[in-house]
């Protein structure tokens, strides 16, 4: 606990507003509570600290600041991602829908995404001009039926200039089912891959597993 | 996972592409070929590994000699794993040289590895990616089949 009086304190040193102080207060508790739960061996987040982090969002909170303040924390955006009240699904839209394209937020979007029940949710995603928000659409739609509409998103995802969106493109259509549609999908990969090493992101080195 | 990679972001997209695009349910290893460029190039060799993917045995010597002779260590190792999908019981001598003399390696992550597979190279740890992958499908070719048969 103590730590976390040190985070909270370093940020009340920074010219901000009260809210905002108040905000990351009540973060700081939420994290150090979630991170005693954790500690405890539970999958839970105590309500009164979950209630503070969605009343802070619901308040119309800088959603930027908050998502960086709790970019340590995975975990419990994780947990709030699995929560089924309308507030925090609307929170976390907010989040993934990409009102900022910040790294940190398209993490914490990504953990969103799998708690989507309904993948068509994620659609207004694809066609976002960030890629990075592309990028977590896609993750939310793995394993979707290809419709028309769905298509048409996935190809246009395939023609944008990123090697990353691409290949998660890619991915979206391995994962759907057999739907009759493997020419027309190869097609629109075929198209892809002849651009591939031609987009802005393709000598940027990136870490995978082989 | 056994050592960590860093790939350049436009050949590993194009390679998965290309995986992707080889195991498409009932695609035809035809319109694979047909959408071959004839031209050399990445995306030509990346375009015959999808179609070692879909099993066109039409493009083996063409997957054996991406294996022995591309300077790509991304595309030899992709045409490793690719050319399982084609591989019988006689390439076991072929995947052996290549899983014992394949020149790349990688920093072994510590605790992430098998003893058996790492080597110290000028007092480091390393682990070769693309004679691991070959070792495996010579594993997997020597496992015998359900039938009690080596693969044919």
């Amino acid at each position: 606990m103590a730590g976390r009086m040190i985070t909270i304190n370093s940020y009340m040193s920074k010219p901000m507003s009260c809210r905002y102080v108040l905000v990351n207060a009540l973060l700081g508790v939420c994290m150090a509570a979630s991170a005693v739960d954790n500690q405890a061996g539970t999958d839970t987040i105590p309500m009164p600290t979950k209630e503070c982090f969605l009343g802070a969002l619901a308040n119309d909170a800088d959603v930027n600041r908050l998502v960086l303040t709790v970019k340590t924390n995975y975990g419990f955006i994780g947990k709030l991602g699995k929560e089924k009240s309308e507030k925090a699904r609307a929170a976390l839209l907010r989040i993934a829908y990409g009102e900022i394209g910040d790294h940190y937020v398209i993490n914490a979007a990504s953990w969103f995404r799998m708690s989507l029940e309904d993948k068509c949710l994620a659609r207004p995603l694809l066609v976002a001009d960030n890629p990075e928000v592309c990028d977590c659409g896609l993750g939310a739609t793995k394993g979707c039926h290809v419709d028309g509409q769905l298509f048409a998103l996935l190809k246009r995802c395939l023609s944008l200039d990123s090697a990353l969106t691409r290949y998660n493109a890619a991915w979206v259509l391995a994962a759907s089912t057999d739907d009759g549609l493997s020419k027309a999908k190869a097609e629109i990969i075929v198209e892809s891959m002849k651009t591939t090493l031609a987009t802005k992101d393709c000598k940027r080195k990136i870490t995978f597993g082989a | 996972m056994a050592y960590q990679n860093i790939w350049p972001m436009g050949e590993y997209s194009l390679s998965e592409q290309a995986k992707v695009l080889g195991k498409l349910p009932g695609i035809a290893s035809e319109s694979l070929r047909l959408a071959t460029p004839n031209e050399d190039g990445p995306v030509r060799n990346y375009m015959t590994l999808a179609r070692a993917y879909a099993g066109d045995n039409g493009v083996k010597n063409d997957v054996r000699r991406l294996i022995k002779e591309s300077q790509s260590e991304r595309l030899r190792l992709c045409a490793v794993k690719a050319f399982a999908a084609l591989a019988n019981k006689d390439d076991i001598p072929f995947l052996q040289t290549i899983a014992e003399t394949d020149p790349s390696h990688r920093e072994a992550v510590a605790g992430h590895y098998q003893e058996s597979d790492a080597r110290v190279v000028d007092g480091e740890t390393v682990v070769f990616p693309v004679r691991m992958a070959a070792a495996e499908v010579v594993k997997s070719l020597r496992q015998p089949s359900p039938a009690g048969e080596l693969r044919r």
